[in-house]
């Protein structure tokens, strides 16, 4: 990228140049200084497209990355053949996104390393906010575990046919999914309990007053 | 306060008692440590040789609520742990006192997020407050200094007193 | 007489004095505050897990149990062994060598009756299995 890129003047001096809505510019597939050759993989992603065809809905190429975006019901089919007949038999990680859009607001993604090859590949899968399930990789990645179970905690997506779907890291009882983007970045006062002020177990001074609507005394 | 024989308020005798009670309870304070993050690598340079802390009478740090009269929480409190500190806490006999140390645990710190609480003062009662992220093992000998201090200061044969008194505002 | 023991009885009022004062300063000057929370039993701050009674394995007690035998056998040979160079020089040394060997042997024969039943087997060859 060049150093010297004029700046744009005005309201577009503030507009976020990155942002997924940007049409990707051409230097952005190939020039990236960190990129290593672990993450180029035309031929990784030809050969799926080929097994899978329209299941593949869209392969995304950024900073020397390929992300392959698949249906979400064949998920499972596409990381069998990734890990049997490609060999990508490490996944490094899995997790949740919130694009906050209206259609397919969120998307899980799934790392895929081949340690013999040397590859690095992501897998992504579209959810739509109305119908959050997407089938479970946890036979073919028995890591998928509680990585699932973080996004279900995190984001409120179901994985079917996960053994053990519970929350991860917040109480059981909680009623929100904190990393949804409509999630106050402070909690909603009052959702977790906190411990009594008072030995004999009263809590006398609430901390989240003014969101509870009175104001503290003084 | 109710007038009873023998221990009036400002009594010759009692402020005699008090000052040896609370020389001896200023110059042998155990802290116990709830190290809870990083803070607790700072308190554990306050504890080793270079920023000694049991020149201070700190000989040791009890790891134990019912050997302990001081609680240095070091740290940030998630909101699980909350529970557990304070019933540590509530499990240390009286006297006590608290420190919080660093950001995290006067304030939330940097991490103003929903499974932080925003300071151990909204369930603990805090009695000195240490800035820093982390403190550096000076600050927490002045903390533990302003403790002392404290102590000293404090009627403490009035509080302590065995029948039930009605104490406004402790 | 009395006199003679002197520093004995100063020591022993030091000593039940120190205790004396221990205990009744720390209730008299200290706070007493109990409640529920503060008497619980302590476990990290969590609820209790389990009961306080747990059972012992039986290897102390045997153990135990033998070393009392032996150590009165050692309580018996020590008035031998201090006054065996007073029989040396009377002429009944080799006599009563015998008769404490005699002993010894007796006893020496129930050690290896209990070694062979496994009494100070410490660490049980037939474990349980570990299970998950």
């Amino acid at each position: 990228m060049s150093t010297t890129r004029e700046q744009p003047e005005g309201h577009e001096a503030l507009k976020f140049e990155f942002t997924p809505l940007d049409p990707p510019r051409p230097e952005q597939a190939t020039k990236n200084p960190m990129a290593k050759k672990t993450t180029w993989l035309p031929e990784v992603v030809d050969v799926l497209k080929e097994r899978f065809g329209e299941k593949v809905q869209e392969v995304e190429v950024y900073a020397g990355e390929h992300t392959v975006i698949v249906d979400r019901h064949e998920i499972v089919e596409v990381c069998r053949y990734l890990k049997e007949s490609l060999g990508f038999n490490y996944l490094a990680d899995l997790g949740g996104i919130d694009r906050f859009t209206e259609e397919d607001r969120f998307e899980v993604f799934y790392n895929l390393v081949s340690i013999e090859g040397g590859k690095r590949l992501r897998v992504k899968v579209r959810v739509d906010e109305n119908d959050p399930v997407v089938p479970s990789v946890v036979d073919i990645y028995p890591a998928a575990n509680w990585n699932e179970r973080e996004c279900w905690d995190m984001f409120g997506i179901r994985f079917k046919g996960h053994p053990d779907l519970r929350r991860m890291y917040m109480p059981e009882d909680f009623e929100y999914h904190p990393l949804r983007k409509e999630f106050p970045p402070l909690g909603i006062p009052g959702s977790l309990p906190l411990p009594p002020q008072k030995p004999d177990g009263e809590q006398e001074y609430d901390p989240f007053a003014r969101a509870h609507g009175k104001i503290p005394e003084e | 306060m109710q007038n009873e024989s023998g221990f009036t308020e400002g009594g010759f005798l009692t402020t005699r008692v008090d000052a040896i009670v609370n020389w001896a309870r200023s110059n042998a304070v155990w802290p116990m440590p709830m190290g809870l993050a990083c803070c607790a690598i700072e308190m554990m340079a306050f504890a080793g040789p270079k920023y000694d802390a049991s020149r201070f009478g700190s000989e040791v740090f009890r790891f134990s609520p019912r050997q302990a009269d001081l609680m240095i929480v070091a740290g940030w409190v998630s909101y699980k742990m909350a529970h557990a500190i304070r019933r540590v806490w509530d499990q240390m006999p009286d006297p006590k006192w608290c420190i919080a140390m660093g950001a995290c645990a006067s304030t939330g710190g940097m991490h103003r997020c929903y499974g932080v609480v925003q300071g151990c003062d909204n369930f603990l009662p805090v009695d000195v407050y240490v800035s820093g992220c982390p403190p550096r093992p000076e600050a927490l000998i002045h903390a533990v200094m302003d403790i002392q201090e404290k102590i000293r200061n404090e009627h403490s044969i009035r509080k302590d007193r065995r029948e039930p008194l009605i104490i406004e505002g402790t | 007489m009395f006199w003679d023991f002197l520093p004995f009885f100063v020591m022993l009022l030091l000593a039940a004095g120190l205790a004396f004062s221990l205990l009744k300063l720390s209730e008299w000057l200290g706070p007493y505050r109990p409640f529920r929370r503060k008497v619980f039993p302590y476990e990290s701050g969590m609820d209790p897990v389990g009961t306080a009674h747990e059972r012992f394995s039986i290897k102390f007690y045997l153990v135990a149990m033998i070393f009392v035998i032996f150590d009165v056998e050692v309580v018996f040979l020590y008035p031998w062994a201090t006054s065996y160079r007073e029989m040396l020089a009377a002429g009944s040394g080799g006599g009563s060598l015998v008769v404490a060997l005699l002993f010894i042997l007796i006893l020496a024969v129930g050690l290896l009756y209990d070694i062979k039943k496994g009494g100070l087997d410490w660490d049980l060859t037939e474990q349980p299995p570990f299970e998950k």
